[in-house]
């Protein structure tokens, strides 16, 4: 048995959702439509890379006006997809960090945050999720009548790989 | 003993190197997998819009437009679209506002008590002004470059733009009436009146329905 293998994630178990405030509302959009590659050690039980290609296109926030405006303001022609590469995975067991880097409107930006691993016999699901601000990426907040989004973007996965 | 450091040193630094490199080709292969295809138009546009920015649109072959749509014009067409979007809802906003001095005006020249000549003048050169406005609104939004994406959902801003016919039909009512007051005075002023609320209020719930979502 190969120690490390490439696992495929099911796209219907699977999403990535972002969420946004403004003074008049707040939202969320989710995307189903992303590319997803985990590398797993069957021994250690244990990811040991893991690359993600989110376009932006994909995102679904039930108002196609905002999520045009936002295809916009990212310029998603430039610059379709967020990318994510790990660089490290930290910690043993279910509870692990990762860090990586993560390109977004073009800007590549080292970042850590949390996931929480559930192995099964057949699958793993791992989840967690980060904050960016919008300016570390250089873009331009969204507004609406005259009034600016806050900088914060709330992202939140939650991915099921197929062993 | 710094032999065997520099070597555990070593052996760490090409694992971190390892891994990376190893998410790194995960990256690529993701990428490469992602279909290239780009789409600068949505599916379903208005047809002002499409008729002035489509591939075949009349600012292209007059020469407003560039003929050959690359990344980077869609993307200077897409800044003007937001350019225009901001001036929709500035003057939007100043219109609804002249709406509703138009309404206290009309109000007070309507009750023989507080009618006058001054007053009356006053309302038709307000019209003029909020006629203006409101034509530059919506002027804003028809004759925009298309956005990127289409939906064929029922969201708020769908309602928003099916009130526009709403009260496009009752400005043109109103106006058509106000100028017909003197002809027959008895029918033709409650029905201005009339007109003008509805039209009042299909704009404010435009408005209103931004910040309802659904």
């Amino acid at each position: 048995m190969a120690q490390k293998k490439r696992l495929s994630v099911d796209p219907k178990a699977s999403e990535i959702r972002y969420a946004m405030v403004h003074p008049m509302h707040s939202w969320e959009a989710v995307s189903k439509s992303f590319q997803c590659a985990i590398v797993w050690d069957e021994v250690k039980q244990q990811i040991e890379a893991v690359a993600v290609v989110a376009p932006v296109k994909s995102f679904d926030s039930q108002n196609s006006n905002r999520d045009s405006h936002a295809l916009e303001v990212l310029e998603a022609l430039k610059f379709p997809n967020v990318t994510f590469s790990s660089t490290r995975i930290l910690g043993e067991g279910n509870a692990l960090k990762v860090q990586g880097k993560l390109t977004f409107h073009g800007v590549t930006r080292e970042i850590e945050f949390p996931i929480t691993l559930k192995p099964t016999a057949t699958a793993v699901e791992v989840s967690g999720g980060f904050t960016v601000q919008m300016q570390d990426y250089q873009i331009e907040s969204p507004t609406l009548l005259g009034i600016k989004t806050k900088e914060d973007i709330r992202l939140q996965f939650k991915v099921l790989a197929k062993k | 003993m710094r032999k065997l450091i520099l070597g555990i040193c070593f052996l760490l630094s090409w694992s971190i190197q390892a891994q990376e490199t190893s998410a790194d080709s995960l990256l690529l292969d993701l990428t490469a997998e992602m279909p290239s295809t780009v789409e600068f138009f949505p599916e379903k546009m208005m047809w002002t819009q499409r008729a002035l920015w489509g591939e075949r649109g009349l600012y292209r072959k007059i020469g407003l437009a560039p003929r050959e749509i690359t990344f980077e014009t869609r993307e200077k067409e897409l800044k003007i679209r937001r350019t225009m979007f901001r001036i929709h809802q500035i003057v939007g906003i100043a219109t609804a506002v002249g709406m509703a001095a138009q309404g206290y005006v009309g109000y007070r020249i309507y009750r023989p008590e507080t009618y006058t000549t001054q007053m009356y003048e006053f309302h038709k050169g307000l019209a003029t002004g909020v006629n203006i406005a409101y034509g530059t609104t919506a002027l804003m939004s028809f004759a925009a470059p298309p956005a990127l994406l289409s939906s064929k959902r029922i969201d708020n801003m769908r309602v928003h733009k099916w009130l526009s016919y709403v009260h496009l039909t009752g400005m043109i009512t109103t106006n058509v009436l106000g100028q017909r007051i003197a002809n027959d005075f008895q029918v033709n002023k409650p029905l201005h009146r009339a007109a003008a609320l509805t039209t009042f209020g299909a704009y404010a719930a435009a408005i209103a329905i931004i910040k309802f979502e659904f």
